[in-house]
């Protein structure tokens, strides 16, 4: 990924701000990462057997889409809630590796019921806090890029209840062994970079454990297929917010 | 005479009656005992534990992650395959899966899998050739 990949394209935006952890600090919306962490010393043997197993979220992602395509990309477009698409992608892919059925969830319905229709920056662990309560509806009923409120209804919220997270983490940003095991568990994770003022989900873990690679939130068009590597003060991040189990029809 | 006549056809009788029946009977199978649970349609489903994931042995954790593993099941399991953490909420999932997560199992991970007639359960393989060969055993 060259650097110009972390220039905003045209058409889209971004609006990751930092966390505030007096307002929202690390465990208080959602529970800590507690559980196991695989031993350093075993993450390379486990990445080269996943890759040869096609098991990475990628190759997840690339089968369980509409009619066994690809899972799309989200696309935010000008709206600056990336940290609503982020922990909606995570989710999304969640439930791609339990083997529900695909469905477009709509991060626009969270970003705008998150930040009550204002147009503002937030944080991930935000949309999170909201979604395991609420869920993420269909773009069926609340459109991808749309952001009339009559699709704020009972109906809608109604629908995104198949979409309830039941098991989601906190993770201590710095916490390398719990990012690394939950990529090496194909547990998606939405992280906010505030290098790039962007959140976005993390997927797969590259070789030697210092890179990983992303889903965007800008369509499927970005750098070829929504996927970018993040590398040097791109992986340094302010929230992670790991997506385990997830509701689902 | 007619006690010799009929005392012949007796012996005819009882040698055609000889002739027609099987020497080597193949036993009756006993009636096939369908499970309710598994008599629902084509489907698999797995079992486990998030929280316990990490010390899966890895061979066993890629049946989970694995996206081929998963091609199959889309493949063979043609009614649906899930997997699931033992916490999971089914309440939107077919009645299948509440039913197969609601029964008793003997460890974690747990597989199931039916036909539509018949069905198996049981400690989940260590190998994704393993867990095959026991879904395509009723599924290919």
């Amino acid at each position: 990924m060259s650097n110009n990949e972390y220039t905003v394209p045209r058409g889209m935006s971004r609006g990751c701000v930092p966390r505030d952890i007096r307002k929202a600090p690390l465990g208080s919306s959602i529970p800590m990462f507690d559980r196991l962490t695989i031993p350093k010393s075993e993450w390379s043997d486990r990445l080269r057997e996943k890759r040869l197993a096609k098991a990475m979220l990628s190759d997840v992602r690339d089968i369980m889409g509409p009619a066994g395509g690809v899972i799309p990309a989200l696309n935010q477009g000008r709206d600056p809630w990336c940290w609503a698409f982020s922990p909606v992608t995570a989710a999304t892919l969640a439930r791609a590796n339990a083997g529900i059925p695909y469905e477009h969830l709509s991060g626009t319905a969270v970003g705008n019921k998150v930040a009550d229709f204002r147009v503002r920056g937030g944080w991930s662990e935000e949309s999170m806090a909201h979604m395991k309560t609420l869920g993420a509806p269909s773009t069926a009923f609340w459109p991808e890029g749309d952001n009339a409120r009559h699709f704020d209804n009972p109906d809608t919220w109604s629908s995104a209840r198949e979409s309830i997270m039941v098991e989601w983490y906190d993770i201590d940003p710095r916490d390398t062994a719990a990012i690394n095991t939950c990529l090496l568990l194909n547990i998606p994770m939405a992280v906010d970079v505030p290098a790039w003022a962007h959140s976005i989900c993390l997927i797969d873990a590259v070789d030697g454990f210092v890179e990983y690679d992303h889903l965007n939130s800008w369509g499927n068009k970005w750098n070829g297929n929504g996927i970018g590597r993040l590398r040097g003060k791109f992986t340094k991040f302010d929230s992670v917010i790991a997506c385990v189990v997830s509701t689902g029809a | 005479m007619n006690k010799i006549l009929i005392a012949a056809g007796g012996m005819l009788l009882f040698a055609g009656w000889l002739a027609l029946s099987p020497t080597d009977a193949t036993p009756v199978a006993p009636p096939v005992v369908i499970d309710e649970a598994f008599a629902l349609g084509r489907y698999a489903l797995i079992v486990y534990e998030a929280d316990d994931k990490a010390a899966y042995p890895a061979s066993q954790s890629l049946i989970l992650d694995s996206a081929e593993f998963k091609q199959y099941l889309n493949t063979t399991a043609t009614d649906g395959w899930r997997m699931l953490d033992q916490n999971a909420s089914t309440e939107f999932m077919p009645l299948v899966f509440q039913k197969w997560l609601a029964r008793p199992r003997d460890s974690l991970p747990w597989l199931m899998v039916s036909n539509g007639t018949s069905g198996t359960e049981g400690e989940l393989p260590l190998t994704i050739a393993d867990a095959k060969k026991v879904i395509g055993e009723l599924l290919q």
